[in-house]
């Protein structure tokens, strides 16, 4: 089952790791990100940061959905992290059992207007978030578990 | 209660709870932190401590203390002799997350705990340079 979906523009690091999956107690980490699957670097230094007796897989996003659909994560308890708002919408499309995301990190650019202390979002991903929460999916604010969730639509 | 004491010469304790907190929040908060600076003795602090160590018997106190046989480790080591006391040295954010994060429970006279703690201290460093590079196995379901 699908514990969490998670946008944080540095996908796995010290604070997902750690807190995350301790806090979630899942089993295995799915990295589903199309840039990364290019860059065997980043999948190195990536894999450092998994956590002990966790499983980590990275696919590119369009296989990410065909996996969970045809039904091979079902025995994990899985905490899928994407980089980016425009992914997990992607993700959310092809998956129907997702019905909730969690805003982890975004980078500020100067397209972006800052919203919480590490999300940082673009006008066009302003409308892809309500446009989520439009369609009943439940999307908060949370950078660590410790931290309470805020409902996205209080922050825009 | 457990109390996380951060030990070190200057401000590394300061600094590695700042750091810690970066990635677990409000986990941090209770973590107290002691730095030795010039012309300071450890051995007061180590008195100061005594003497709360003994009005909480209930309490458990782990140091978690940086350079090994440092006079800040080897001052606090000697609180070992009460009973509620864990003293640590080498510190580092690994061994930090992980007695925050996963380990419940007490951790006086608990020595499979204790020494997991310090494996996964361990297991966080590491190196990496081009000649170790390699594409490495990839997971999948």
């Amino acid at each position: 089952m699908i514990k969490k979906l998670r946008v944080d523009h540095r996908l796995l690091h010290g604070q997902v790791a750690f807190s995350w999956t301790s806090a979630l107690n899942v089993d295995c980490i799915l990295i589903a990100n199309d840039s990364v699957m290019k860059d065997e670097l980043r999948k190195t230094t990536l894999k450092m940061a998994k956590p002990n007796g966790v499983k980590l897989v990275m696919k590119n996003i369009e296989d990410s959905i065909k996996a969970i659909n045809s039904g091979v994560t079902d025995k994990y308890k899985l905490f899928i992290v994407v980089e980016s708002i425009a992914d997990a919408a992607a993700l959310i499309d092809g998956v129907e059992s997702i019905k909730a995301l969690n805003l982890g990190g975004t980078k500020a650019t100067d397209k972006t207007r800052n919203i919480s202390k590490a999300m940082n979002v673009t006008p066009e991903e302003e409308d892809i978030l309500k446009n989520l929460v439009d369609k009943g999916i439940d999307v908060t604010i949370q950078m660590v578990p410790e931290d309470s969730a805020v409902p996205v639509m209080k922050a825009l | 209660m457990r109390n996380i004491i951060l030990a070190s010469h200057g401000e590394f304790s300061k600094g590695l709870k700042d750091s810690v907190s970066m990635i677990v929040g409000d986990l941090a908060d209770s973590i107290r932190t002691y730095s030795l600076y010039p012309s300071c003795s450890p051995a007061d602090y180590m008195e100061e401590m005594t003497k709360e160590i003994l009005d909480h018997p209930e309490d458990e106190y782990v140091f978690l203390c940086d350079v090994k046989g440092g006079s800040v480790h080897s001052t606090l080591s000697r609180l070992c002799s009460h009973r509620n006391v864990v003293v640590y040295s080498g510190t580092n954010m690994n061994l930090v997350l992980d007695l925050l994060l996963s380990a419940p429970g007490s951790l006086s006279g608990n020595t499979e705990t204790q020494d997991r703690l310090i494996a996964s201290g361990k297991e966080g460093i590491e190196v990496l340079d081009h000649s170790r590079l390699e594409a490495g196995e990839e997971e999948d379901f």
